[in-house]
Parts: C-alpha cells; sequence; structure tokens
C-alpha cells in the first residue's frame, strides 16, 4: 500500500471522531515551523460541512476490540493499514507548510498492548516536536490501560488530550463495547485532568514559562448519540460532570450512523442529526450561559425538545423569572432571554453604560427581537404581553423562526458523526 | 485640506495615512465635514503599519501618517484598529468614521461602547468583514513552493488584507520565507531573507510559482475527499461555510 493509499484508508476510519479543533493552546512558538492560534482556524470544510482544521488520521486501524459501533471493529472486514511515523512527520510538515492543516490529530486503533500503541502515537509527535521543532497544534488520542507515566509524556508534546467515552452509562458500555472499561476511561481522563491542573499552577506560580505545560489546551471527550437507549438527560448530567468534575474543556457528540448489522444496534434510519444539534445547544448553555445541567431539562423531561432550543424551553419552564429589564438586568439574567446571546447581553451591558437604552435599539445591538420581546422589559413594562403558552411556544419553535435557533449560535457547524477509537 | 474642493469638504489622497492624519483632525478638533473627497488609493501602505518592521515617518503634504496613529493609538487602540480596517474594508465610511472620532474627541472612548449609534454600526459591520476575511484567509490561503523553494500563497480578497495577514505567517513560518500575492491589486508582502519586502504590478504578479501542488496536494485532495462522511454530506453547508469565491486557490477543490 503506498502512502497515498494508507492516507485515505487511515482518513476515512478517523472521521468518526467528531473533535477536530485546534483551539486554547498557549503553547510557546517552537523557534521552528509553526505556532499555534488560540482562536484556532479552519483551514477548509468537507462535503459535509466539517471545518478541517487537523490532519486527523488514525496510527493504526487495526485493533484487537470488537465495539458494536466502530468501523475499525476487530470483525469489520475492512482493509488494515498502520502508517509508520516519518510518514506522519512528512504529510504533518508538509501539509502544515502549504497551509492545509493547523497540525495532527492522531489516535489509533488498539493493536496491540495499549502501552506499545500510546508509545508509537508519542514517537510521531516527539519527532516532531524534537527533530522538526514543530511549533504547530497536536492532539493525541490517549489510550486508555497505558501507563500513568506514558500519559505524562504524552502530555508535554501534545496541545490537547482526549480518552472517548463514546457510551454514556456503564451498562451501555458492557452491552455495545464489552472490552472497554468505563473506568480505565475515567482513570485515564482523572490523571490527565490532575495533571493539567498541577502544570497550570507549576506555571502560574513560577510568573513565566518554566517548563513545557501539560496539554495546555487540555482534554476532550466524545459520546456517541443514539446508538444506546440512554436518553438526554443522562448525557447532559453527564456532560455537567465533565466540565464541573474533571475541567473537560470540550465534550463532543456524534450522531450515531450505523455502520455493520450488529443486532445490539438501533435501525436508524439517518443519523439523529437534530438531536445531536439540540445536545451542542445545551452543552453550550453549560459552558458559557451559566446554566447547570439539572436545569437544563425539565423534572419530567428525559430528552430534549426537538422543535425548540433548550434555552427558550427553560424559559418557557419559568415565567416566573421574566420580563428582565433592560437598564437593570445583570449580565447573567440577560444571558436567559431567548432571543440574546453572549454578545447580544455584553452589548446591552456596555451600551447602558454610555446611554439609556430604547427598545428600537435592540436590533441594532443584535437581539432578536421577535424572540426576546415576550421576555424583556424596558421601564418596568414588557415590550409586548406574552401570548398563552401553546402560542408562545409555537411562535418560538424552529419553525416559527425560519430554522433560526435564536440566540444559539450552532455551536459546531457540522459536528462529526459516529463514534470514535480507543 | 483643498481649495479645490466645496467648503465643509475634507480631501484626501485615499491612503492609510491619510485617513489616519484626518481621524486625528476630526478627534482633536472635534469636528467633521460635511463631505469627504477620497482620491485614488495608494498601495502598500499598511505593511509598514502592521508589518513587523518599525512604522515609517511619511508625510503627504501636510499630513503625517505617524504621528496621527500614534496619537489615536494611545487614545484608544480600538480605535486605531478601527480607522485600519475601514482602509482595509475600501468601503466609503469616511464621513461617518470621522463623525465617531469627533465625538470620540468630545465625550471619550464610551462612543465606542454605543453600539445603538447608526455611524458605530455601520463602521463596526465594515470591521467585522475585514477581520472575517482576514480570519478566512488565515486558513484558506494555499502556499505552494517555488522552483527556489520559496513557499507562496496567490490570494484574491474581497478587502484589502493581505499586509495583516502578515503577522500570522511571520509566527507561522518561523524564520522560514514565504510571500502572500493579492493577484487582484496587484500587491505583494514577502519575507526574504529574515527581511520583509513589498511590490507592486508585474513585480508583485512575478512571486507566483509557475506550477502549482505536486504530489503533495494530490495526498492533500485524497485526504480532503476521504475526511468527508458521507452519510452527513451537505454541500449546502459547505458553501455558507466556505464560499465558492474562495475556492479558485484551493487544490481540495479545484481538479
Ligand atoms: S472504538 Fe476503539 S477500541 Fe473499539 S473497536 Fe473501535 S478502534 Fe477499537
Amino acid at each position: 500500500m503506498d502512502l497515498g493509499d494508507k492516507l485515505e484508508l487511515l482518513a476515512a476510519s478517523a472521521r468518526y471522531d467528531a473533535s477536530c479543533a485546534s483551539s486554547g493552546s498557549s503553547r510557546r512558538p517552537s523557534g521552528g515551523l509553526g505556532a499555534g492560534s488560540p482562536a484556532g482556524v479552519c483551514h477548509s470544510w468537507t462535503g459535509d460541512g466539517r471545518c478541517v482544521s487537523l490532519l486527523k488520521v488514525l496510527y493504526s486501524n487495526s485493533c484487537r476490540k470488537d465495539c458494536a459501533y466502530c468501523a475499525n471493529r476487530s470483525s469489520a472486514d475492512v482493509p488494515r493499514a498502520s502508517f509508520v511515523p516519518e510518514e506522519l512527520v512528512r504529510l504533518t510538515i508538509s501539509f502544515y507548510k502549504r497551509n492545509y492543516i493547523e497540525g495532527l490529530f492522531l489516535s489509533s486503533g488498539v493493536f496491540a498492548d495499549p502501552d506499545i500503541v500510546m508509545e508509537r502515537l508519542i514517537d510521531v509527535a516527539r519527532i516532531l516536536r524534537q527533530r522538526e521543532r514543530f511549533g504547530g497544534y497536536i492532539h493525541l488520542k490517549a489510550i486508555p490501560g497505558c501507563g500513568d507515566a506514558l500519559l505524562r509524556k504524552a502530555g508535554l508534546y501534545a496541545d490537547r488530550l482526549s480518552a472517548n467515552i463514546e457510551l454514556p452509562t456503564a451498562s451501555s458500555l458492557a452491552r455495545l463495547a464489552p472490552e472497554k472499561s468505563g473506568a480505565e476511561i475515567l482513570g485515564a481522563m482523572r490523571f490527565m485532568g490532575q495533571a493539567e491542573a498541577e502544570s497550570r499552577e507549576d506555571s502560574r506560580r513560577a510568573q513565566r514559562y518554566a517548563a513545557p505545560r501539560f496539554a495546555p489546551a487540555g482534554q476532550s471527550t466524545q459520546l456517541v448519540i443514539g446508538a444506546s437507549p440512554d436518553d438526554d438527560r443522562t448525557i447532559i448530567r453527564l456532560a455537567g460532570a465533565l466540565y464541573g468534575r474533571l475541567g473537560l474543556r470540550r465534550v463532543y457528540y456524534s450522531a450515531f450512523v450505523p455502520v455493520s448489522s450488529d443486532p445490539r444496534l438501533p435501525l436508524l434510519r439517518s443519523p439523529p442529526l437534530v438531536r445531536e444539534h439540540r445536545l451542542y445547544q445545551a452543552d453550550w448553555l453549560l459552558r458559557f450561559y451559566g446554566f447547570k445541567a439539572e436545569e437544563i431539562l425539565g423534572e419530567s423531561e428525559a430528552n430534549l425538545p426537538s422543535d425548540l432550543d433548550p434555552k427558550s424551553a427553560w424559559a418557557l419552564r419559568h415565567p416566573e423569572f421574566f420580563p428582565v429589564d433592560i437598564a437593570t438586568a445583570e449580565y447573567s439574567e440577560l444571558l436567559r432571554v431567548p432571543g440574546v446571546g453572549v454578545t447580544g447581553a455584553g452589548r446591552i451591558i456596555s451600551t447602558r453604560r454610555a446611554r439609556r437604552i430604547k427598545p428600537e435599539d435592540l436590533p441594532k445591538l443584535g437581539i432578536a427581537l421577535k424572540r426576546a420581546k415576550w421576555f424583556l422589559a424596558s421601564n418596568g413594562r414588557p415590550l409586548e404581553a406574552a401570548p398563552e403558552l401553546d402560542r408562545l411556544k409555537l411562535l418560538l419553535s424552529d419553525a416559527s423562526c425560519d430554522g433560526d435557533s435564536a440566540s444559539i449560535r450552532a455551536p459546531e457547524s457540522a459536528p462529526q458523526l459516529e463514534f470514535s477509537f480507543a | 485640506m483643498s481649495g479645490a474642493y466645496p467648503r465643509g469638504t475634507w480631501s484626501y489622497d485615499g491612503s492609510l495615512e491619510g485617513l489616519l492624519a484626518l481621524s486625528r483632525r476630526a478627534y482633536s478638533e472635534t469636528t467633521s465635514p460635511d463631505a469627504v473627497a477620497n482620491a485614488l488609493a495608494s498601495e502598500g501602505e499598511l505593511f509598514a503599519l502592521l508589518g513587523p518592521e518599525p512604522l515609517r515617518s511619511s508625510q503627504r503634504g501636510d499630513l503625517d501618517g505617524e504621528t496621527a496613529g500614534a496619537e489615536l493609538r494611545s487614545f484608544s487602540g480600538e480605535l486605531f484598529d478601527l480607522i485600519l480596517r475601514i482602509w482595509m474594508s475600501e468601503e466609503a465610511l469616511e464621513l461617518p468614521l470621522f463623525r465617531l472620532c469627533a465625538q470620540a474627541g468630545l465625550r471619550g472612548t464610551e462612543v465606542l461602547a454605543d453600539h445603538g449609534s447608526p455611524d458605530l454600526r455601520a463602521l463596526s459591520k465594515a470591521s467585522r468583514r475585514v477581520v472575517c476575511e482576514i480570519h478566512k484567509l488565515t486558513g484558506l490561503a494555499r502556499f505552494s513552493p517555488r522552483e527556489d523553494g520559496l513557499y507562496c500563497a496567490p490570494l484574491e480578497p474581497d478587502a484589502n488584507i493581505v499586509a495583516a495577514l502578515l503577522p500570522h505567517f511571520a509566527r507561522r513560518f518561523g524564520i522560514e520565507d514565504f510571500a502572500l500575492v493579492d493577484v487582484g491589486r496587484r500587491l505583494a508582502f514577502a519575507r526574504l531573507g529574515g527581511r520583509f519586502e513589498s511590490a507592486a504590478g508585474e513585480e508583485a504578479l512575478a512571486f507566483l510559482p509557475r506550477a502549482e501542488g505536486g504530489e503533495e496536494a494530490q495526498l492533500w485532495r485524497r485526504y480532503f475527499k476521504a475526511a468527508e462522511n458521507p452519510a452527513r454530506r451537505n454541500p449546502e453547508l459547505q458553501r455558507r461555510l466556505m464560499p465558492r469565491r474562495y475556492w479558485r486557490y484551493l487544490p481540495e477543490l479545484t481538479l
């Protein structure tokens, strides 16, 4: 198999991992080729609308395990291949120089003992950082079950590390990926979270760049949506705990697409993309809008509504919170208003310092009044009296808003799908 | 500025330095004109301001862009950046800009937070378009090596932003040389032997590599195709995020 054939195969095998971010790293310039870009850069968009930022490939698509949802499972009848480190180094450097990518995202099937697989990934990163003095972005997959010393080493070369949970409950994992150990995955995540926090604290104490930071862009994970019967409530609470307790930077959600006829898997006509989209919106509420996981779904609801964004759904459940006054509301209160995003709330606060805001100013500040008008007040009076609940719900639904999910920007232009590896 | 125009008209030569000088005048005199006459825009000004080399001293008649820029920057980095972006946008927004500068002279930086002001809204919109174009092209510029090994990227941006890309690519290329060519405006900005240079006209176009891509571009095309997930095909979204006007120099979308 020549390099082009391998590249094609091992890129196709890696496309099920949703993450392709190159943002959030504070790595210092290496003095050689490459520098991080804290905001991340998209270098292209594939025909599925997904941003291409990194050369995302598997080191090998051979795997000892047989996870039901995975295209690379050991029982799948697919061609197998592995890179050698120099091939990946060449591709990374030459693609980087041409400005095709920000760096490398390297994952792998578990083709051998986890320590050996992790060592291979580290080898590639080490050559790039040490021999090539490559300063671009590197995301390495942590292979659960490998030793902590290897994870520590990986974190010194990588900007980001990730271990994918894939399925949100131990019972789903036992059913669909019985060879995977939830405890091992969470153990790796806990170790990485701790190492990152310690390293951050060390460099804060040193007041300057003392030693290489451990994975300066933090860690992420991915959950497969729809391969198991787990509901949104379970997924959102897990995400909340991952952000809150393990300090994860990102949780990715990947709508399941059947890659086998395994009877343990649901029969889906198409990937649950709307559900995935709603979960990304809920995720934004957790990360940027000050919501707690328990608030996002009502007591009796297991899943997010498909026709209404989660913030509007929350607003409809909490009429006692509204209206909020544009002259006096806190930033955190404004963020709860459908049709008011992070930018709009910030603009209301800053414009308010310069002068009094009139209702007619709001569209100029980026507020979607057609959604916000029932939830905002000026001079103590609501901008518009809210209609009865069913009608309001209809007016806030996607169908009435030209498919515009209002104040929450589509968080992933087209988050990648399915599940992932290791 | 010139007797050839009606009273209340300010004129300048379309250069960045001219725009800075008039912005400072509006700011320091807290006054703005009734009309603006913009003569031919000159080339390459931004290079001096945004490039890693120090600002050159340069005069345009009675206008001193360097001093004006320094004064405005010390008043507010935000206002200074806005002026640069308005110049890059090539939109006829001098009048609202000078009105905003005059207001800033009168009321201070709080005018920059007044997002309800129609002038600030128009300026912010143009500024966002420029920022967006810069950000898009940091990702969509495609470099190919010339025979002499210099990596060069042809671009056709919507606004005059190529010089603003220089700091980004200077960091990215480390110590290696590179060149950016605005094919439509026939401008080139390059780092050669560690020194930053600019060129215009035929001299700028001479930077372009003769052949594009080679084997690596072929590998990239194969990668790009394989990375797409057929179960989620959404070409409309792809075009929305990466409009066709950018495709011309992207090897993955040509051939
Ligand atoms: S998900 Fe990972 S461990 Fe499971 S079969 Fe796929 S590559 Fe192997």
